[in-house]
């Protein structure tokens, strides 16, 4: 008991601890997209790895508690460096619906879609699938580094794969795909479109302001 | 994240020292300022104030007093501090301080309830908030209706009250008075202050002067005080987020011993109640998390009595030492009585929370109650004492 409470008059960042506990939320989702990769097609992927995923998003879910936690307490007892505060409350809630839509990817089978053949339309939804792991590859660092510069190649490449997105599902719409066929592939571009939003929502609070972030505009970018 | 993070501060473990020196530097001030307030007390004579300080002052008036002084200069270590310079000088028994001491007790409730209304503009926020600020006013006031009549019985039965009876001997075995003189070990220190201070008065006559050093003492107290709050306040507040984001399901008494420590830097209870308001609006922090860290600030403010009772010498340092004792066991009984069983725990924890799903409804309640309670009701008191006689 002693040491416990001589641990809570060490003192510490406390802030510092709820940036990482974002950086946590953001490896966990890595993990959790690389677990559900190579199965997305076919549905393949196992129960245990399922039930992986699934605990790692519980795990994504209490580390946003706690990080919005930290930054009301914060707030309460400290109210200095308000613009970081909010700004962790705004991407800890990206960082969990990623975990979300990744779980969602593994549930594709369960809400009707069938395994997706071979096609030009598939390798398309595959080069999308790819730029948002990427993304998600380079959130981490991007941000530790506040890297301005690949932030904002990253945040082009993530737009642009967002429209993509959008042009394919119409093209879906005229595919000659089954029905199960198309429902896998308009679920899987639509959640893989909605996590790289959420990724590039994530990247933006590397160059725009607080007020900004979430809506992304080139012209708008500060020097 | 890392530019975000950078803080343009000082090294934390330079601004730690930087701090601690200007606490030791206010501590010297604030026990100057108690040894002024006994001396120019003193030098008014005995028997100037027998009137209204005598051991047979009306308990009631002693209570009202407490409650009053304190809710007006927001702080139960101001009060304390002058109850212990009164006694030091003489002019006022260790039993006519003993209400007095307990008013303080209800009296540092009223900023923590005031600070809960400005939660008021949201309905469950603002219930949160107001019950955790008035389980403090709830078992101070129940410790009072405890334990005053105790003490008032003991008196009429026994001379002295179970407060008075053990504060007496604890301070006898502290400081041994009643065979020896105590000698306070910091006295030459505070007596080279007063010194100063007094040589700046040696153009006023005799009981000017007096009156001019008690006032003097009682603002170097007040500034000091406030002084210190708010150097450590700062300096505190990094670690109660670390407790409220680690330990605070550590059980009770860790909270409390964090209460007591966090207000004993602070040197106020009612920073460390207060603070504790905006985080249980915020649904941080629980009503029942926050009943073992208000007990703890009850009990971390007595240190202040205590430390102005270091600054007394001579005859009266034992009746000093008292007062400030009287403060501590009051809480600690107050505990042991309202926190120990589950049954006594209830019943604060049950008022504040009924209290505050009224008040959430309507916000006129909430401020009927703080006027009522902390202004009304000692006026209610005095005008029945004064009609009984």
């Amino acid at each position: 008991m002693w040491m416990e409470l001589i641990d809570i008059f060490r003192g510490g960042d406390e802030l510092q601890a709820a940036g990482d506990d974002l950086f946590e939320m953001l490896a966990i989702v890595r993990n959790m997209a690389s677990k559900v990769r190579p199965h997305v097609f076919d549905h393949s992927i196992s129960m245990d790895d399922r039930a992986r995923v699934y605990e790692l998003d519980i795990q994504v879910n209490k580390l946003q508690r706690r990080v919005r936690k930290r930054v009301v307490a914060h707030l309460s007892l400290n109210p200095t460096r308000v613009p970081y505060c909010l700004l962790l409350m705004t991407l800890v809630k990206d960082a969990e619906r990623v975990g979300d839509y990744i779980k969602n990817v593994t549930e594709v089978a369960e809400l009707g879609g069938g395994p997706v053949p071979e096609g030009e339309l598939r390798e398309e939804l595959e080069q999308l699938i790819d730029i948002a792991s990427e993304l998600l590859t380079e959130v981490e660092g991007i941000i530790r580094a506040q890297d301005r510069e690949r932030a904002t190649e990253l945040l082009q490449r993530g737009r642009a794969a967002g429209k993509r997105c959008d042009r394919l599902l119409v093209s879906l719409s005229h595919s000659t795909y089954s029905a199960g066929e198309v429902t896998s592939m308009v679920l899987l571009t639509r959640f893989y479109k909605r996590l790289g939003a959420h990724l590039v929502n994530i990247l933006s609070s590397v160059v725009m302001p607080l007020h900004k972030v979430d809506f992304y505009d080139e012209a708008e970018l500060e020097p | 994240m890392k530019t975000m993070n950078a803080n343009q501060q000082l090294d934390p473990r330079l601004q730690l020292v930087w701090s601690l020196i200007k606490v030791i530097v206010l501590l010297y001030v604030f026990l100057v300022g108690v040894q002024c307030l006994s001396s120019g007390i003193k030098g008014l004579g005995k028997g100037t104030m027998d009137a209204y300080m005598s051991a047979d002052m009306n308990p009631i008036v002693g209570l009202i007093v407490g409650i009053l002084a304190t809710t007006l200069v927001q702080s139960s270590s101001v009060t304390t501090s002058l109850i212990v310079g009164l006694v030091a000088s003489g002019q006022l028994a260790v039993a006519a301080a003993v209400p007095m001491v307990m008013g303080a007790n209800i009296g540092t409730t009223v900023t923590n309830t005031i600070a809960s209304l400005a939660h008021s503009a949201r309905g469950e926020e603002f219930r949160r908030a107001f019950a955790a600020a008035t389980c403090h006013d709830f078992f101070n006031y129940l410790a009072v209706i405890t334990l005053l009549p105790l003490e008032l019985l003991g008196r009429a039965f026994m001379g002295q009250g179970p407060l008075e009876m053990a504060s007496g001997a604890l301070a006898r075995n502290l400081v041994g008075i009643g065979g020896t003189t105590y000698k306070s070990p910091v006295k030459a220190l505070f007596k080279m202050g007063v010194k100063v201070i007094k040589s700046g008065l040696d153009w006023l006559d005799g009981p000017v002067a007096s009156i001019a050093l008690a006032v003097i003492g009682g603002v170097l107290i007040f500034v000091a005080l406030g002084l210190i709050v708010r150097v450590m306040r700062s300096l505190m507040m990094t670690r109660v987020e670390r407790f409220v984001n680690r330990f605070l399901g550590s059980g009770g008494l860790i909270a409390m011993l964090v209460g007591v420590a966090v207000t004993a830097a602070v040197q106020s209870s009612s920073i460390t109640t207060s603070i504790m308001v905006p985080l249980a609006g915020a649904g941080v922090v629980t009503l029942r998390q926050v009943y073992p860290i208000t007990l703890g600030a009850n009990i971390g403010t007595t240190l202040t009595a205590l430390l102005a009772a270091m600054a007394v010498s001579g005859a009266q340092a034992g009746a000093a030492v008292q007062v400030g004792l009287v403060h501590l066991l009051f809480n600690l009984l107050g505990i042991a009585i309202w926190y120990a069983p589950e049954a006594g725990r209830r019943v604060p924890l049950m008022a504040a929370e009924r209290l505050a799903n009224v008040a959430a409804k309507s916000k006129k309640v909430a401020v009927t109650y703080v006027v009522g309670m902390f202004y009304g009701l000692p006026a209610v008191l005095f005008l029945l004492s004064q009609a009984l006689g």
